[in-house]
């Protein structure tokens, strides 16, 4: 932050707000690794109903329908996952939680910019995050692997003395089959996307009951120049000066809507 | 942790622990990759003769207890793989000198560190962080160049000596290795990310199966969460992991 006329104190508040919004953003990180969606939700964002998760195929637009999509669904699918796993392999019956039975969502942090408003109520942080998703038991019978580039847009908010999320946007670049030549431009690199052929036995991301759908965000294409989103965070004094990681982008974009 | 009005030095006291913290790791990751072994054991991790009782480091397959068999393995018997691969490349190539110079020629190790979540103890005394590491792993052969990626789960232990962090427990969980340009569904289902048993020559402490990423996500080790002291958290040695405080193990 470039706010040269705070106070030492108030220095102190933004660095102490800097570290624990990165920790919130990987705390966020190991959870969706473990599948462990609802606690996620009920332990570090909002308690507010305006809040917003974004990713390619569109947006969930309020905690109601973001507890559906992240956290319900997900465990349905979870059990459904489980059930056609634990025939072929029996020994999945002994793993207590069962969520991450689906995949490891394995999204790494790297190249935080987090700006602290300048009134210490909100911050907002942009990540790249160079991933993979991997499963190893699964319907399948074959391990999976696939790796997944995206970009991480999150607001927080200082809610009862506890930062917490408000707005998570997730842009998703490139994903594709581990480990293949020149996988950003396999034909299956769209990987969010809705329009390829599905495999029926794995819950797809392009099927969550989002309130808004998308795309809200495009993958590599050679036909696109490289997208500005989510927004590089600017210094700012207060949330209602800056824009959110709730704004609409790309379809919404176009259409003017 | 619990919540009270904490003074402005304390505060960024703590902020800057998670830096240090960051540093040390930091530190230890490129130690790695430079073959400084020796020297990470004796300026990053502990060095008072209790903590160094009960440092570790574990692996998929257990843990090694104690700075004694830590610096056996991680010293000694690296330089003795390194030994017996530069002996390898030497025969197959006599213009390479074998010299102790030559030790690690045509590897490169890189751990990367990411995802850093670390949480300072109420008391501030210990700290635990955990991280995921993307990592890629290269070794020479006579024969040919073996290029690996490597991903990892970090989770540590710290604990200050005379105010400086210091590695007291390290555990590193490989979810799974993938050759460059490999592919994973190829992989037999029955293959570990890591073979069962430790590398030969390896001494451990406590053999097991520690870690595996066969029903994908492992709750081991566990994230970290606020604490006061380490002895109301969940310690990352071996007195931490769930089979050995059933009192049995796989």
């Amino acid at each position: 932050m470039a706010n040269s006329k705070l106070t030492l104190s108030e220095r102190i508040n933004r660095a102490v707000a800097a570290t624990t919004c990165e920790k919130i953003m990987s705390l966020h990180c190991l959870y969706h690794a473990g599948g462990i969606h609802r606690e996620e939700i009920e332990e570090f964002w909002t308690k507010r109903e305006d809040c917003t998760w974004s990713h390619n195929f569109g947006q969930m637009d309020n905690k109601t329908n973001y507890i559906e999509c992240y956290a319900d669904e997900q465990e349905a699918n979870a059990v459904q996952i489980y059930e056609q796993v634990v025939p072929i392999y029996p020994e999945v019956s002994k793993v207590k939680d069962r969520r991450a039975l689906i995949e490891v969502a394995m999204h790494l942090l790297a190249s935080p910019v987090i700006e602290v408003a300048e009134d210490g109520q909100s911050a907002k942080g942009l990540w790249y995050t160079p991933g993979c998703i991997f499963s190893t038991l699964n319907p399948q019978k074959a391990k999976e692997g696939m790796w997944m580039w995206e970009r991480y847009g999150a607001d927080f908010i200082l809610e009862n003395n506890k930062w917490v999320y408000l707005n998570l946007k997730v842009c998703c670049d490139m994903a594709g089959m581990m480990d293949a030549d020149n996988w950003p431009f396999m034909e299956d690199s769209g990987e969010p996307q809705s329009d390829k052929e599905e495999d029926s036995s794995k819950p797809d991301s392009s099927d969550v009951s989002v309130g808004i759908p998308g795309p809200l965000h495009y993958v590599l294409s050679n036909t696109q120049v490289p997208q500005e989103r989510p927004y590089i965070p600017q210094p700012y004094r207060t949330f209602k000066e800056t824009y959110s990681y709730a704004t609409l982008t790309g379809i919404y974009e176009e259409e003017g809507k | 942790m619990t919540k009270q009005v904490m003074t402005d030095d304390v505060r960024i006291g703590r902020v800057w622990d998670i830096l240090e913290i960051k540093n040390l790791m930091g530190r230890h990751a490129y130690y790695h990759a430079y073959d400084m072994h020796a020297e990470e054991l004796d300026e990053l991790w502990v060095q008072k003769p209790e903590n160094q009782k009960s440092a570790s480091f574990g692996q998929n397959w257990g843990y090694q207890v104690g700075m004694g068999i830590i610096r056996k393995n991680y010293v000694d018997l690296n330089i003795k793989w390194h030994q017996e691969d530069l002996d390898k490349l030497c025969d197959a190539d006599p213009s390479l000198e074998n010299c102790p110079e030559n030790l690690g020629i045509g590897s490169m190790l890189m751990h990367i560190l990411s995802t850093p979540y670390i949480e300072i103890a109420g008391d501030g005394q210990t700290a635990q962080g955990m991280w995921y590491s993307p990592g890629q792993v290269t070794f020479a052969y006579p024969d040919k160049v073996n290029a690996l990626w490597m991903y990892e789960k970090y989770a540590v232990d710290f604990i200050k000596e005379d105010g400086e962090w210091k590695i007291w427990h390290l555990f590193v969980g490989t979810d799974f290795i993938l050759g460059v340009g490999e592919d994973m569904t190829k992989q037999p289902v029955s293959d570990t990310p890591v073979p069962d048993q430790e590398p030969e020559g390896m001494d451990i402490t406590i053999p097991m199966q520690a870690y595996t990423s066969r029903y994908n996500w492992s709750p081991y080790p566990a994230i970290p969460r606020p604490y006061e002291t380490f002895g109301e958290t969940i310690s990352n040695g071996p007195e931490g992991h769930q089979e050995l405080q059933k009192g049995g193990k796989d």
